[in-house]
């Protein structure tokens, strides 16, 4: 028995290279008709490069993860005699685990001489590195003599992805997910979907396309595809759920944000999906209270006070009795008792303060100075920057 | 089906980011890398040295062309992996590795053949780099068999050889301070310009090539050989004035000297006329030393020697006539000028000459034919760069690659049988030469071109020598510069057109020779041959200089387009054209313009720049209206080759609106086609064997539908059913399916049968044989 193995990657379209003259040049349409006779040109439309004629593959080529590895196994009678029982297996190694890739583990009864047994083999390849195809044939003789012999195909699986994510935060507790995927194959990519599967914790808005006259385009533009080494940005937008956003701060620590899931297309459909691990996000640290600004005017004038509303929430897990001091900076002026008792806050809860106070210099002010004193710890909170506001002279305003 | 989840990152990495965030708190983004996949490997402490090793296996592979099937070919003993070289050590190397890696779960015996069935692997990648070496060192060879020749034939006339050389750096010396070409270069007081009036007296011999060719060397050297001073004045008719011109000249008149010799021997001779001074056969010598008497001593080579010699003196010391030349000049011009005369009346270009030849010479080239036409001859001093003198690089390429490998395979008796029309073996003309393309023996054709060029004197080792062209050399050129990018001999191509430059010289427009094409403008160089030098480049890795030709060649063609519509000629030119012939201008120099932005497209797929590519072929349909339907189904096909299948589908969809344009079958095949490669590209194997099948019910001799159905029953595991349909397709009309891609696809899947595929090749081989001239591309039957 012989045995071969060939990869099955997608068949390519033959290119011819068109070579034209005119009626006037001396072979005259010699060259033309040359071009029309080829099987391989499109009739019609002969200088046209890219043909309809399908080419095997012509070499292995390279495989990568999350793509499917196709292989027909061909076990051919080349001796004159009869063989029985004969058993085909195909087994793929990887650095991890060894798996079965045979369709059918039943044993065939017997194989005449120049008869073969094909199989085609798909697995989709989910681990980077080297990988084994191990084939082994079992048959009997026709003088009953039991027959094993085995073979191994090497091959390296590659990376077909490079993807970088980076996460920004927003006041208003939304995260904003920005991923660059770069093609690092050799050949180019077409992006069927890249999308964010998020956690339950996240609702979703992909912000890859931009609204036009009610149709919505992608911000990638007509070009669909990723040439090798290119890289696309793609932006998610993750905002929390109802039911988590109330207990805001009590998301902290690390989170799980969701995962990518990509789908990609090369050469004729040949596919690949890859999904990212669990995509985990450092929430901003608060500390035990968070103090956050739920109102504030972008612009006031000056010496003359406004309003701002205070959001303090507890993120700790005890309860807190919180003393509000003010202190005054160069510009910012609080009005009000300074040393103010809020009350007891217990976990999770949290408590809305309006407070007034006026600038005393013109410009872009940052507005600095809040304090919180946890009486059962003697513990104190400092809250500076906590927002910019713009003081402009009354005249100014007022004109 | 196909959801499946890779887990990416392994446990391991993600620790370590979460050690990262721990340490980093205070920052609120940050960027990380994200592993798709276990990078287990690289745990283990040798990673750098395992993924380099595994980067330079997997870019040997790239370059060795790996064959697909991994598996050893029963074909290889033993023998060979003993030759493998320095690649066997890295990949065994590489074995160790991995099998370090492995080795828990890889029982030792496993281990062992593991390890010499990749050296099995190997072996299709040694045959291959040893086949490449053969072919290399025989290139090599046939290359040294040329240097040799050379040194022959200087044997046979033993004076010459050495001097050649120093000729050779005197006539550019000449070259370079002289002016224009031959015919109106006798008027120049200087006289340099003696080669050229000499040698075109030549052209009143039609001389048959010797079969064998290559006599320009022969002729060469002795006429440069022998250094004796012989002085000018015995004889002054060295400085004969070109034949055209000499009947004006009283006291000279040459018998056998007619303008019409000159013209344009396209159609209507077999031979070319032989204008120039390189051109073969020993007659610049006779003419010289009997140019008194004007007919035909047969001089042999050592008498003529004596007279020749006095050229190179002549430029020392002008000869009386040369002095006296430019008053005669001028009264020929006044000749010319008239177009009462008959003469010239006879000479006005026909339409069809002035609508094809038109092109648009660059400022600096318009200047010097500008300077030719008005005979400032004071001006017209040009410098050899901007002259044209091309020549064979490689005088023989004749060889016949089946027939090598028949000698290899099917022993001697069995070549003997193969026949093919060679070089030899055809009349010695442009009959001959077409009779070569249309058999399919394009390197016999490309041979006989070369000694059609080496006739005009443009041969072997000719390049950088002053010559002239006419409308027959320059076809020539074209027609073998097209077949070497026929033949993908896209270096050999390169190379000789390289004297070519731009295609913008002004030796190369009709003006440049207003004695022998007179009143005739434009450019000899045939549109073709601009589009095969714009093209050339990007078939050896440079489609961006292929842009930039094109583009240069687009915006003459629009701009000679702007000419017509703004009631021009083609030249912008006042010239009167009826309306009639207006149009047909237009026509052909918009479908001229079409051709040119599909090189472009082409170019641009090429470069693998889809967009652009898709667009310019969208340009190509406003030009080609009629062949819509076929590059709407291109444009799909670019997009499947992507991988993009929707868009792929919309413009399938787009096509089927619009095959009215083509006849019925065809726009039904053409549908069913698209449809079969809409589900190739949804992994549907089984439904588009079903389309490709239907095709070939309405057209049973449909060799795509024939391969492609072979294909995809190959991907549906039928290797056997593959094959028959393969085999009898080939069978039944070997002339028109021993296609290079069929017979590659056939031969793969023999290999993959592997029951003597050897045989079976040779078989194919033997039908090749029959079939195919020597051309044939023999690399498909993976015999090497």
């Amino acid at each position: 028995l012989i045995f071969a193995v060939m990869r099955l990657t997608k068949p390519t379209l033959f290119t011819n290279i068109p070579v034209t003259c005119e009626e006037r040049d001396l072979p005259g349409n010699l060259f033309n008709q040359l071009m029309k006779d080829d099987p391989s040109t499109v009739k019609g439309a002969e200088t046209l490069m890219l043909g309809e004629m399908l080419t095997l593959p012509q070499n292995f080529g390279n495989i990568f993860l999350g793509e499917t590895f196709s292989s027909y196994i061909s076990v051919h009678n080349d001796s004159s005699q009869v063989v029985k029982d004969i058993l085909v297996k195909a087994d793929l190694q990887t650095s991890s685990q060894r798996l079965n890739l045979s369709a059918s583990s039943a044993a065939v009864a017997e194989l005449k001489p120049d008869c073969c047994i094909d199989d085609v083999i798909h697995h989709e390849v989910k681990e980077i590195g080297t990988h084994i195809l191990v084939c082994a044939v079992s048959y009997t003789t026709q003088t009953g003599e039991k027959m094993y012999f085995r073979k191994f195909f090497k091959f390296q699986v590659l990376k077909p992805l490079d993807v970088k994510t980076k996460f920004y935060n927003a006041e208003t507790d939304e995260v904003f997910l920005e991923a660059q995927i770069q093609n690092i194959t050799t050949s180019p990519m077409f992006m069927e979907k890249v999308s964010l599967e998020p956690s339950i914790m996240y609702n979703v808005a992909e912000l890859n396309t931009v609204d036009t006259a009610g149709e919505s385009q992608s911000t990638f533009g007509s070009r669909t595809y990723l040439q090798p080494m290119d890289t696309r940005q793609y932006l998610y937008c993750l905002k929390p759920k109802q039911e988590f956003a109330e207990k805001a701060g009590v998301i902290k620590g690390v989170t799980v944000i969701g995962k990518l899931d990509i789908v990609w297309k090369t050469n004729l459909g040949e596919r690949g999906r890859l999904q990212t691990s669990q995509l985990q996000r450092m929430a901003p640290g608060y500390g035990d209270v968070r103090l956050s600004l739920e109102t504030i005017p972008d612009t006031v004038n000056l010496e003359e006070p406004f309003d701002i509303t205070c959001k303090i929430t507890n993120c700790s897990e005890r309860t807190m009795d919180l003393v509000l001091e003010m202190c005054n900076t160069n510009s910012i002026h609080w009005c009000g008792v300074s040393g103010r008792q809020l009350g007891k806050l217990h976990p999770s809860s949290s408590l809305h303060l309006a407070l007034t106070l006026l600038s005393s210099v013109q410009g872009l002010q940052s507005v600095s100075g809040l304090r919180l004193t946890d009486t059962f710890l003697k513990r104190t909170y400092e809250y500076d920057d906590i927002a910019q506001v713009c003081v402009v002279s009354s005249e100014v305003k007022q004109s | 089906s196909n959801a499946n989840t890779v887990k990416s990152a392994s446990d391991q990495d993600d620790s370590r980011d979460i050690d990262q965030r721990k340490t980093q708190e205070e920052i609120l983004f940050r960027e990380e890398t994200i592993d798709l996949g276990g990078d287990e490997f690289e745990s283990e402490g040798n990673e750098t040295v395992s993924e380099d090793s595994n980067n330079f296996v997997d870019k040997l592979n790239e370059q060795m062309m790996e064959s697909v099937i991994i598996s050893d070919s029963p074909n290889n003993s033993e023998d060979d992996t003993g030759e493998l070289g320095c690649l066997q050590e890295i990949v065994e190397q590489m074995e160790a590795k991995d099998n370090k890696k492995t080795q828990g779960e890889v029982d030792k015996e496993e281990f062992l053949s593991n390890e010499s069935e990749t050296e099995h692997e190997e072996t299709p990648k040694d045959i291959s780099e040893i086949g490449t070496d053969d072919q290399a060192s025989l290139k090599e060879e046939s290359v040294q068999e040329a240097v040799k020749e050379e040194p022959k034939l200087g044997n046979d006339i033993p004076i010459e050889t050495k001097p050649n050389s120093t000729n050779e750096s005197k006539s550019e010396d000449k070259v370079s301070s002289l002016g224009t070409s031959k015919p109106s270069s006798e008027a120049e007081p200087i006289p340099v310009c003696t080669i050229f009036s000499q040698a075109s007296n030549v052209n009143t011999q039609q001389q048959l090539f010797l079969p064998d060719g290559f006599e320009p060397q022969m002729v060469k050297s002795p006429s440069f050989s022998s250094i004796i001073e012989t002085p000018v004045k015995s004889n002054p008719q060295v400085v004969q004035p070109s034949p055209s011109l000499s009947k004006f000249f009283g006291d000279t008149v040459n018998t056998n000297t007619l303008a019409s010799d000159f013209f344009d021997s396209f159609t209507t001779s077999n031979f070319i006329s032989v204008s120039n001074p390189n051109a073969s056969s020993s007659v610049p010598e006779q003419m010289s030393s009997l140019s008194n008497g004007g007919d035909n001593n047969c001089a042999s080579s050592s008498p003529t020697f004596s007279v020749r010699n006095g050229r190179p003196e002549a430029n020392g010391h002008p000869s009386p006539e040369i002095t006296q030349s430019p008053k005669p000049f001028s009264q020929i011009q006044a000749v010319f000028a008239g177009s009462d005369d008959p003469f010239a009346t006879a000479l006005n270009m026909s339409e069809l000459e002035r609508r094809n030849d038109a092109w648009l010479p660059s400022e600096e080239t318009r200047n010097v034919l500008i300077s030719v036409a008005t005979q400032q001859y004071s001006t017209m001093f040009i410098d050899k760069e901007n002259l044209t003198m091309p020549g064979l690089k490689f005088d023989n390429i004749q060889g016949d690659a089946v027939k090598d490998l028949m000698l290899r395979f099917l022993g001697e008796q069995a070549a003997v049988k193969r026949q093919v029309l060679n070089a030899n073996s055809v009349e010695q003309s442009f009959v001959g030469l077409k009779q070569l393309i249309s058999s399919k023996n394009w390197r016999a054709a490309v041979d006989l071109c070369g000694r059609l060029l080496t006739a005009h004197g443009q041969g072997y080792k000719k390049s950088g020598l002053p010559t002239n062209h006419t409308t027959d050399s320059l076809q020539l050129w074209f027609v073998r510069l097209a077949l070497l990018v026929k033949l993908n001999l896209f270096q050999n191509a390169e190379m000789e057109f390289e004297p070519f430059g731009n295609l913008d010289q002004p030796d190369l427009y009709y003006e440049y020779y207003p004695h022998v094409y007179p009143g005739r403008k434009g450019s000899m160089v045939p549109f073709s041959m601009r589009i095969l030098h714009a093209e050339l480049p990007q078939y050896l890795g440079n489609p961006q200089e292929s842009l930039d030709r094109l583009h240069s060649m687009k915006l003459i063609c629009t701009k000679i387009l702007e000419h017509l519509e703004q009631g021009l000629a083609e030249d912008g030119s006042m010239t009167n054209i009826t309306q009639e012939n207006r149009q047909a201008s237009v026509q052909l120099w918009r479908s001229r313009l079409g051709r040119v932005m599909y090189s472009m497209a082409n170019c641009l797929l090429m470069m693998k720049d889809y967009v652009l590519a898709v667009d310019a072929y969208h340009t190509v349909i406003k030009y080609y209206p009629q062949q819509e339907p076929q590059l709407l189904s291109g444009i799909g096909r670019i997009f499947l080759q992507i991988g993009d299948i929707k868009t792929a589908e919309k413009y399938f969809q787009d096509v089927e609106k619009v095959t009215h344009k083509v006849d019925g079958l065809q726009s039904q095949i053409m549908v069913l086609m698209n449809r079969a490669f809409l589900h190739l590209g949804q992994n549907n194997f089984a439904e588009a064997h079903r389309f490709f099948t239907e095709v070939l019910r309405i057209d049973p001799s449909n060799a795509v539908a024939n391969n492609n159905a072979a294909v995809c029953l190959l991907y549906l595991g039928k290797l056997k059913d593959s094959l028959r349909q393969l085999e009898g397709m080939v069978q039944q009309d070997p002339k028109h399916y021993l296609h290079e891609s069929v017979l590659f696809n056939l031969t793969t899947m023999y290999e993959l049968e592997s029951s003597r595929s050897m045989q079976k090749k040779q078989a194919l081989l033997e039908a090749v044989a029959i079939k195919e001239g020597d051309s044939f591309n023999t690399q498909c039957l993976k015999l090497g």
